[in-house]
Formats: structure tokens, C-alpha cells, sequence
């Protein structure tokens, strides 16, 4: 199913706002080749080291014995290709969109598209996983250019729905990924912070790099409502709330403040970067923010 | 509880709008699609049950609001407090202060006592109609009346009187009120509450008169209102000092400077009026600056005509424009009125037992000197010469016709032609008998009528001459009781002299040597005098006249012998009584009921004796009017005494003894069998109802004090004919006329006590009242709105009102609250 099929032309246009959004963010950003942690034979010298029992003969720098009558082995650095996993929240509170504005869920398909178009485009591998209680879509990942239409056409099948289980949905995963690489999580992170960081550590456990990028509507961050108010759940069918917003607006503020707060140390403690993302920043923008700061810090 | 205004009560059914509106909108919500449920939920578990009771406690606010309102406007009046019914009829007692002191000036309205009729108008005015009300002064009024004829009685009322008495007021209260057939009772105290009156013994009274209080059945509510609270804080008043005649006597024509000082305290206007009147008619008007906070000036007087007359001064702030925008804050001390007695010159006769040509030889020229001594030399006494700080003062320069003037005529009447001499009704004032040895048996009888029947005055001196046995046998009165307060006795004698005993000069024309004159009759000594004992009931010839009482001390240094020169000692006089000595310090040692001792040689030997018979007085010396037996003649001395002595029992007033207001004006030597009408100063004339009242002489006799010259003047007071005026509430003079030719003067002051304006602080008046039982009410206000509750309950209107602001208040805060915490 080719992607003319599956989308039409106005989905084929947003796809491709989307990829011209994430060319414009890697242009700053393809100075990067991936490094392995392997050191094995390529053409990068790393250093050398004393022999020890065990090392290959051939790998012993016979031209260094000659000058130091000591034997010292050289080693060099691994290139490889990134292997890369976007995982997709499509669970229903990322169907939330303020008035005027952007679902979370549109916002999270247009964080992973360029995402995708910028691995791609990289030559590295880049899959996909959707997932609300449970893995809804899974496509491994792949460095071909048709790649990415599959990839879009992924995200653009699974609306969101339902309810969420990020750390059931993060403990099957890891069965799926073998190969260590980088897994980006774009969710809005509304799951037991606690839970929701133990379910990471499994993949820091298997050397994975854990990025993960929390989607929010600034709605969800400021709660400016006022008034009566029947807060119906998007997640769950006849759950509902009727309350008087501006009672208890600093009491919810208070609640995200120390679920944020909790993330946040989480993902610290296990070397997982934690990026906030609202729906109310362009993807492009805020994208670009990101990997800048992740390249100095590198 | 009632409500005034029923209908508006309804209003309260208002309170329905916001619950209807609260109902309709529980259920009104704006649906919102929501992912963020887990922090939502978490929130709402903890705010759920705070936010239901904000919000029902916003809901009942609301509600409040115009039930409040509602309510308010219906004046809601709970009736719990109520002890009586409101439009019962009450008996109540309004004892209302119009002492002197209730003239000060307060700083609302025209002075004290305009509050305090204010405020018995107005307490009237809130009572139900059919009240009895007594309207109790202090001045002893009484009046009754009734709410609807309150202003008649209040006009009747007037500044004056004495000064506020509460226990007596309270004791004609509790009399009225315990009459009253209504069973609600009460007494409102409407007073200034002058310093004066809360005395300490005042305080310690008071539980007393709160168990006379209660002991009535049923006992009335006693209300102390505090009507004018501390009174200003500032005060200006100018008042007179002193008023100072040089004479208190005169005779017509004569020009009697009088001094007046008076002072200013706190800020002093530039000038200042005095303005003095003689029987009510202005004599003198001068203006005089204000100098160190005084005025001090003389202004001579003159009276035409003998007769009782009084002088009136007053002081003003001058109108002056120098003198600015200045008022007294206390006019009753501005004016004062004194009595004056102007006479005819007293007719003296001088019966001389030693007759001489040469001058001094006889034994009564030192008296005639001393009576009339300005017959022999002229005037020239300066009346400020006494005194060089005011010598220089221009503007105290006195008249220039300023003289003094004789005030006696002596006569002297050969032995034994007493009878004789005198023409048909014409008598003497006075007659002296000097050292006079056996009056004839005519003249005993002529000094008997003269004495007990026409009130004269007989003045007896001692002397070597004098037959005692004689004098005791033969001169008596009408009623054939001895004419001499003692009887005569041996001659005594002392080489070195005995002075004056000048430790008890309480006589009150000789108290003046004890006072400001004190030591003038020092060194005066007395080498001989004839011995006076009191009668004593136990001698047969004196059970007529006299009463118990104690001989005088014999000195030690004495002796009874005949004052022969150079004898140092004698032996005592056969049959002479030694009798105990007497305490000195006692003062019934030297009285008796017709006998007084009013001067003592050292030891306590008589020396002047006072007594009557009669209508008459009798003066009797111990020794001569010469310089035989002493050196008193030769002493300056002499004359004042002699002046003063004679002129006393002559006229037989003391015109510094003014009445305050509210005692008895006595005008003695007018004749109570003429129709008198009395002006009192509002100039209103009054007939004299009771011409003579025992009951006042006794009254004047107490307050005259237990002294032995006080009960002289007690004993002058029943002699005269006199007659009394009672109702001296106002302060000022009296006219009292019997036809066109008989008018006197007598004059009232204000009390002593009412002219100190100065109120008690707050906390012993709420102490007093305390005391009392009373309740007390720090304004008119509050007395009446405590009364309103007491009689009708309490209106809370006032209190719905706050209630209702607060809600409105409350309500937008809860509101911001509730946000504040969203």
C-alpha cells in the first residue's frame, strides 16, 4: 500500500509540511555520526593499550614493540548505523487540543515524522511503535528513504483512544528491541511517575539511549479555567469531574507541579533526557531548541 | 420580640432569589473533553468537602443578606430586657442640681443647669403620659407635676440655694416616691457632679443610702446621669477676691473707702468693670486694667440715710473692644453683696464716779476719748497709708472726702440724775456706769426699766470705789434678779501685773484681737480688779439667776487685800470661798445661761463678763475705765476694743456674718408686728409670712458654733426683735419694706462651696454611683436608650444593620477567598 493510497492529498500535504519542517531542523544538525561502543576495526585510531592474555595477535602495534621493546595493542573506534525507536502515545488523553490549537496527538505524529525524516535521512534506522494500553503499531527500524511514508502512514492510522499503560506497553517493548540504540518516547507522560521511570530503566539496564519527550498542551500546564466545569475524561467513557475550575486551580497546579517534579528527577537520576514540549510551540522551533542544547552537552 | 414594622418582614422572603439561583445553576456546567484527569481527580478528593462548605457558606451569606435587610427595616424590638410596660405610668423623682456651681458655662450649651432642665425636659418627654413626676431641688423645692406640665415646673426653677446635698435629696425622694401608688419607680440625678460635693464621708454615706433605697417597696431604679462628663478643659473666670470696707459701720454721709481686689484664672481679659451699688442703685463705675491677673482698686462709698443697706459689687469683663471676645465661664462669683448699718451716732451716757475737771482725771475721759475720737482731733487718716505696696498705685488713689466720722455721742450724766435727764422717750443706747460706788435708788430703778424693758445696754466698771454688797442688792432687774452677770467680790491686787489672757478671743467683737489685730493687748497689765464669780445654784441669793457653774481659777500670784500700794501679801478676805479650780480649757467654766466670760486675766481670773436681762445686755469689767487698776486706757488698743465692744451690743448685728443661700436671712431690730414685704434680687416682691420663728434663731445659734461668744450672740439674738426670711435661694440683696419709711437691707452670698466649679473624675463618679446602687449613664443618650430598653426592650436594628454589612462584606470576601484558593 503505497502512501498516495493511503493518505490523500491533504494528508500528503501535512506529511509533507512535516518532513519539511524536520529537513529544516537537520540542516543544523547533520554534523553527527553515531559512535559505538564497540571498539573493534575501522579506520578511527582510539588509543593503545598494554596486552593482556586474550588479545588477538593481530591486533598487537608490532611497529611500537619495535621502538619500546613493549607489546601494546591497538584499538579503534566502531561506526555504525543508529537504530532508533519512536514510541507514539496514542492513548486519549493526547486527544486534548485547546481551543484554537493543536492536539497533542498531532503534535506528537508531527515531533515523530520529522524526527524520523531527520534519522532518515542520517542513513540511520528509525521504527516506530503506537501504543495506548497496549502496543497498537510496530514497525522495526529501517534506513531506507520509503521508510518514512510507512512510518507517517503508522502514525496517521492510529487515532487516539483509550486508555494508557506506559509501563506494561514499555516492558514489552524491550523484548522487541535487541539491538541497543536510541528509544524516544513522545507522550504526555500522565502515568505514575514513579512506575513510568522504573519501565525506563529497563532499557538504560540494556544500554539503550532513552529520550524522552513529554507532549503538553499549556492548558494542562496553567489550568486557566474558570467557572463550572464537567471535566469529561478522554480516556475513559462516563468518567467525569464537574467542579468549579477557578476552587482548585492552584491545588492542580500544585499536583502537576510535583508530577513534573518527580519526572524530572526520575529521568536525571538514569541519564534519560527529559524535554518538555507544548503544543503551543512549532515542532521546528522547539525541536531545533533541543538538539542544540543536546549538542553542546555532548 | 415585636417588630415595628411588620410588613417590611417580609422582605425577608428575598433570601429565596439567591437559593432559587443557586439551585438553577448547581447543575449548569460547561463540558470540557479533559486528559489530565489523574491531577484533576487527585485535587478535587482534597477540595471536595472545603469547597462544598465555601460554597454552602457562601450560599447562606447570600441568603442572609436580605433577611438582614428585611429585618432591619422591620426594627425588630426584643422585649426580654423589658421590666415594665413601656406605656405604664411611673412615678419618678428628678432631683435636679441648681446649686451655684451649676452656672458655669459648658461648651455646648449655655451653662450647666440649661443642660440639666434639657435634659429633664427631654426624660420627661420619653415617659408615658399619666407619670408622676416630683421635681426635687436642691435648694428645697419640691415641686410636682407631670410630663405634659414639666415646663411650668422647670420654669419655676432657678439657679440658687445651697450646695447640692444628694443624701437629703435623695431622703425627700424616697418620702415622695414612697407615696406613689404606681408600682414602676424611679430617680434620675441631674447634676454637674462638682468636685465639692464628693467628700469622703459623702462616699462612706452612700451604701447607707442604698439600703434606704431598697428598703422601699418597691424600690425605685436610681439613674446617675453624667450630664456634662469632665466639662472643658479650659477655664476662664474672673472673680472677686476680696471686698473690704474700711468700716462696716458708718453714719450717714460719712465716705467709707472700700478696697475690692479681684482675680482672674486663666487667660485675663485687658480691662475690667467694676460696678458698685448701694440699695440697687449704681454709685460707682470704674474701669480698671487687669494686672497680673488682678484687679485691685478703692472706691469710696457713701451712704445718705441710717438704716440697713447693703452694697453690692460686681465684675465684668470689660466691653471694651481692647478687650476682645472674652466671657466668664463663671458669672456667680463676678458679684457679692454685703450689708451695711448706718446709724445715727449712739448715744453713750457716761455716769462718772469721779467726776474732775482736769483733763484725764475723771474716771471715764479715756472712754469718751475712745468713743468719739475724732471730736478732739480731726480726720486725717489716709486709708492706704497701712499699707505702701498699694501707697503707689494711682489707681488706687481714694476719694479725698474720705473721712472717718464719730460713730458715738457721750454724754456725761452727773450721779444720781439718770431719771432725770432722760427726756420722754428718748433713751440712750448705751449707759456706763465708771467705778460708780452706790447709784442711787432712782437711778437702780431707772437702769432696771432701761435694761429689762427697753433692751438698753448697760456697761459696768469696777473700780476702788465700788460697793459689791451694794450693787448685788440694789441693782436689779424687772423680774428682781440681779442686774450684773457676776456678782462683785474682793478687791484683788498684783504688784507686777497681770497681762491679758489672749489664748480664747472667740467673742465675736473681740475676735478680731485674734486674729488680724493679734498681739495689740499684749503688755497690757492689770494691778487691780474686783474679783466676779459665777452664780452658782447653791448660794440661795443666786438661785435666781444663775446655773451650775464652776468659780474661776484663782491665780497664785494674786491676793485678795485692798489694793494698797506697795503690799505684796494679804491675808485672805473673811468668809471668802476658796472654791476648786477650774479647768482652764473648759468652756463651761466660764458660762453660764445669762453669764459669759468672754475676756480672762492670765490664770484665768474674769476680767468681762457678758449677760442680759430682759431685753437688755449687761457688760460688766472686773476693773477700771482709767489708768487707776490698769494701762488698758493707755494702750491703742483701748479704742478698738471699746468701739467695737459697745457698737456690737448696741446694734446687736454682725454684718460680716452674711447667710450663704439656703440659710435663713435673720434681720434683727426690725419689728416683726409690721407687715414686711421682701424684694428678693430676681425683684419679685413677697410678703413676709413668718415673722419670728424659734426654730431658725435656734438654727443660727448652732451654726454661730459652741463658743463662748457664740452663745453670747445667741443669747443677743433671742433679746432682739428680729425677722426671717427662709427662701434665700437666690444670692444678692434683700429689700424688706414695711410702708414707705421702715426699709432695710440684709444681703445673701453664695455658699463657699458652690464656688469651686471643678467636677470629680469620671472614676468616683462611677464609684458613687456604684455605691449607691445606682446605675450610671455617662450621657442623656445613654440614659435614655437604657430607659427605652428597660420600659420597651431593646431595638436591634442597629445591630441587624452591622450585621448586614458585614455580610456584604463577607460575601465578595469569601469570594475572593475561594478564587484566591482556586
Amino acid at each position: 500500500m503505497s502512501i498516495n493510497e493511503l493518505l490523500s492529498p491533504a494528508d500528503r500535504d501535512r506529511i509533507a509540511g512535516l518532513e519539511l519542517m524536520a529537513r529544516q531542523v537537520v540542516e543544523g544538525f547533520c554534523s553527527g555520526q553515531h559512535r559505538s561502543p564497540h571498539k573493534g576495526y575501522s579506520v578511527e585510531f582510539k588509543e593503545h593499550r598494554p596486552y593482556v592474555r586474550g588479545d588477538e595477535i593481530r591486533s598487537i602495534d608490532w611497529k611500537v614493540f619495535g621502538k619500546t621493546d613493549r607489546i601494546y595493542v591497538r584499538e579503534f573506534e566502531e561506526e555504525t548505523n543508529l537504530k532508533a525507536t519512536l514510541i507514539v502515545d496514542c492513548s486519549g488523553s493526547m486527544a486534548y487540543a485547546r481551543t484554537g490549537g493543536i492536539s497533542k496527538h498531532r503534535y506528537a505524529m508531527q515531533v515523530a515524522a520529522s524526527l524520523a525524516y531527520l534519522m532518515i535521512g542520517q542513513q540511520d534506522g528509525v521504527g516506530v511503535a503506537t501504543f495506548d494500553t497496549q502496543i497498537r503499531d510496530f514497525l522495526p527500524p529501517r534506513s531506507r528513504h520509503t521508510h518514512l511514508q510507512a512510518i507517517c502512514s503508522v502514525l496517521e492510522r492510529r487515532p487516539p483512544g483509550g486508555e494508557t499503560e506506559i509501563s506494561q506497553v514499555l516492558g514489552g517493548l524491550a523484548k522487541k528491541l535487541h539491538r541497543r540504540g536510541l528509544l524516544v518516547l513522545i507522550s504526555d507522560c500522565f502515568a505514575d511517575a514513579p512506575t513510568l521511570i522504573r519501565a525506563l530503566t529497563h532499557f538504560r539496564h540494556a544500554k539503550h539511549e532513552v529520550l524522552v519527550l513529554q507532549i503538553l498542551d499549556p492548558d494542562e500546564v496553567e489550568f486557566p479555567f474558570r467557572g463550572r466545569i464537567r471535566f469529561r475524561n478522554l480516556e475513559l467513557a462516563d468518567d467525569h469531574e464537574e467542579v468549579d475550575a477557578a476552587s482548585l486551580a492552584a491545588a492542580y497546579r500544585e499536583s502537576f507541579r510535583q508530577h513534573q517534579q518527580q519526572l524530572r528527577d526520575g529521568c536525571g537520576r538514569f541519564r534519560i533526557d527529559h524535554v518538555v514540549l507544548t503544543t503551543d510551540t512549532p515542532v521546528a522551533e522547539a525541536l531545533s531548541g533541543y538538539l542544540a542544547t543536546r549538542r553542546r552537552m555532548a | 420580640m415585636t417588630l415595628l414594622n411588620g410588613l417590611l418582614a417580609l422582605g425577608a422572603l428575598a433570601f429565596t432569589i439567591p437559593l432559587v439561583i443557586h439551585l438553577l445553576f448547581r447543575n449548569r456546567f460547561e463540558t470540557l473533553d479533559w486528559g489530565a484527569m489523574r491531577f484533576l481527580r487527585n485535587v478535587v478528593q482534597q477540595n471536595r468537602r472545603r469547597m462544598q462548605l465555601l460554597n454552602l457558606l457562601l450560599l447562606l451569606v447570600r441568603c442572609l443578606i436580605p433577611i438582614l435587610l428585611a429585618l432591619a427595616l422591620a426594627r425588630p424590638v426584643i422585649t426580654w430586657w423589658r421590666q415594665t410596660r413601656g406605656d405604664e405610668p411611673v412615678a419618678l423623682a428628678m432631683i435636679l442640681d441648681n446649686s451655684y456651681s451649676m452656672a458655669a458655662r459648658t461648651g455646648e450649651q449655655a451653662n450647666r443647669f440649661t443642660a440639666a432642665l434639657n435634659a429633664a425636659r427631654t426624660i420627661a418627654g420619653s415617659i408615658a403620659r399619666g407619670s408622676e413626676i416630683t421635681l426635687l431641688t436642691s435648694d428645697g423645692q419640691t415641686l410636682l407635676t407631670s410630663p405634659a406640665e414639666i415646663e411650668a415646673a422647670l420654669q419655676r426653677v432657678r439657679i440658687g440655694g445651697g450646695p447640692f446635698d444628694l443624701e437629703s435629696l435623695l431622703g425627700r425622694a424616697l418620702g415622695r416616691l414612697s407615696d406613689s401608688s404606681y408600682a414602676s419607680r424611679q430617680i434620675a440625678i441631674l447634676s454637674d457632679n462638682a468636685a465639692v460635693g464628693f467628700t469622703q464621708a459623702m462616699l462612706d454615706n452612700l451604701p447607707g443610702l442604698r439600703e434606704r433605697v431598697t428598703a422601699v417597696t418597691p424600690a425605685p431604679d436610681v439613674a446617675w446621669i453624667d450630664l456634662i462628663g469632665d466639662g472643658p478643659t479650659t477655664f476662664r473666670n474672673l472673680r472677686l477676691h476680696s471686698v473690704e470696707p474700711d468700716s462696716q459701720h458708718a453714719v450717714p454721709g460719712q465716705v467709707v473707702p472700700w478696697r475690692i481686689e479681684a482675680r482672674v484664672d486663666g487667660p485675663a481679659p485687658k480691662t475690667a468693670e467694676i460696678v458698685v451699688r448701694v440699695n440697687g442703685a449704681v454709685q460707682q463705675r470704674r474701669k480698671e486694667p487687669v494686672r497680673d491677673n488682678a484687679v485691685r482698686t478703692v472706691v469710696p462709698v457713701t451712704i445718705a440715710k441710717a438704716g440697713r443697706h447693703v452694697v453690692d459689687v460686681a465684675i465684668a469683663s470689660s466691653t471694651d473692644p481692647t478687650s476682645g471676645d472674652w466671657a466668664d465661664d463663671f458669672p456667680p462669683d463676678d458679684s457679692a453683696a454685703f450689708p451695711v448699718t448706718v446709724f445715727d451716732p449712739i448715744e453713750v451716757w457716761l455716769v462718772d464716779g469721779h467726776p474732775g475737771n482736769r483733763p484725764l482725771a475723771s474716771e471715764t475721759d479715756y472712754l469718751a476719748i475712745a468713743l468719739s475720737p475724732f471730736m478732739t482731733s480731726p480726720p486725717a487718716k489716709d486709708p492706704l497709708s497701712d499699707d505702701p505696696s498699694l501707697a503707689n498705685d494711682p489707681s488706687l488713689a481714694a476719694d479725698e472726702t474720705a473721712k472717718p466720722a464719730n460713730l458715738f455721742r457721750t454724754v456725761k450724766v452727773p450721779f444720781g440724775r439718770l431719771a432725770t435727764t432722760q427726756r420722754e422717750g428718748e433713751w440712750p443706747e448705751v449707759v456706763v456706769l465708771a467705778d460708780v460706788a452706790r447709784p442711787s435708788v432712782a437711778d437702780a430703778k431707772w437702769l432696771a426699766e432701761f435694761v429689762s424693758v427697753r433692751g438698753g445696754t448697760l456697761v459696768v466698771f469696777a473700780g476702788p470705789s465700788v460697793d459689791p454688797a451694794w450693787y448685788e442688792q440694789n441693782l436689779r432687774g424687772k423680774d428682781n434678779t440681779p442686774l450684773l452677770p457676776m456678782p462683785y467680790g474682793t478687791v484683788q491686787n498684783s504688784e507686777a501685773g497681770l497681762a491679758i489672757d489672749e489664748t480664747r478671743l472667740t467673742y465675736p467683737p473681740l475676735a478680731i484681737f485674734g486674729g488680724d489685730e493679734k498681739g495689740a493687748l499684749t503688755g497690757t497689765t492689770f494691778h487691780g480688779w474686783l474679783e466676779m464669780r459665777p452664780r452658782t445654784p447653791t448660794n440661795p441669793a443666786d438661785a435666781a439667776k444663775a446655773t451650775p457653774a464652776l468659780p474661776p481659777q484663782t491665780p497664785p500670784a494674786t491676793t485678795t487685800a485692798a489694793p494698797t500700794p506697795g503690799a505684796t501679801t494679804a491675808a485672805p478676805t473673811p468668809g471668802a470661798t476658796t472654791p476648786p479650780p477650774a479647768d482652764p480649757n473648759d468652756p463651761a467654766a466660764s458660762e453660764s445661761e445669762t453669764a459669759t466670760t468672754v475676756l480672762r486675766l492670765e490664770g484665768g481670773q474674769p476680767l468681762l463678763a457678758v449677760g442680759s436681762s430682759g431685753t437688755g445686755q449687761v457688760v460688766q469689767f472686773a476693773s477700771t475705765c482709767d489708768a487707776t487698776w490698769t494701762t488698758l486706757p493707755l494702750r491703742p488698743a483701748f479704742v478698738p476694743l471699746m468701739q467695737r465692744l459697745l457698737l456690737h451690743l448696741a446694734i446687736r448685728s454682725d454684718a460680716r456674718n452674711v447667710p450663704a443661700a439656703g440659710e435663713p436671712l435673720v434681720m434683727r431690730g426690725l419689728e416683726p408686728e409690721l407687715t414686711w414685704t421682701v424684694t428678693p434680687p430676681d425683684g419679685t416682691p413677697r410678703a413676709l409670712e413668718a415673722k419670728r420663728d424659734p426654730r431658725v434663731n435656734a438654727a443660727i445659734g448652732n451654726n454661730a458654733g459652741a463658743t463662748a461668744g457664740a452663745t453670747a450672740a445667741q443669747g443677743d439674738l433671742m433679746a432682739v426683735p428680729a425677722v426671717t426670711w427662709a427662701d434665700t435661694s437666690q444670692a444678692g440683696p434683700y429689700r424688706f419694706e414695711a410702708g414707705s419709711d421702715e426699709i432695710a437691707w440684709g444681703a445673701i452670698r453664695v455658699p463657699d462651696a458652690d464656688l469651686k466649679p471643678g467636677i470629680v473624675d469620671q472614676r468616683t463618679r462611677r464609684l458613687a454611683a456604684q455605691r449607691l446602687g445606682a446605675t450610671f449613664h455617662p450621657s442623656l443618650d445613654a440614659f435614655l436608650g437604657d430607659d427605652s430598653n428597660r420600659r420597651f426592650g431593646r431595638g436591634i436594628w442597629k445591630y441587624l444593620l452591622i450585621a448586614l454589612i458585614a455580610a456584604m462584606v463577607i460575601e465578595p470576601l469569601i469570594q475572593q477567598y475561594r478564587s484566591r484558593r482556586g
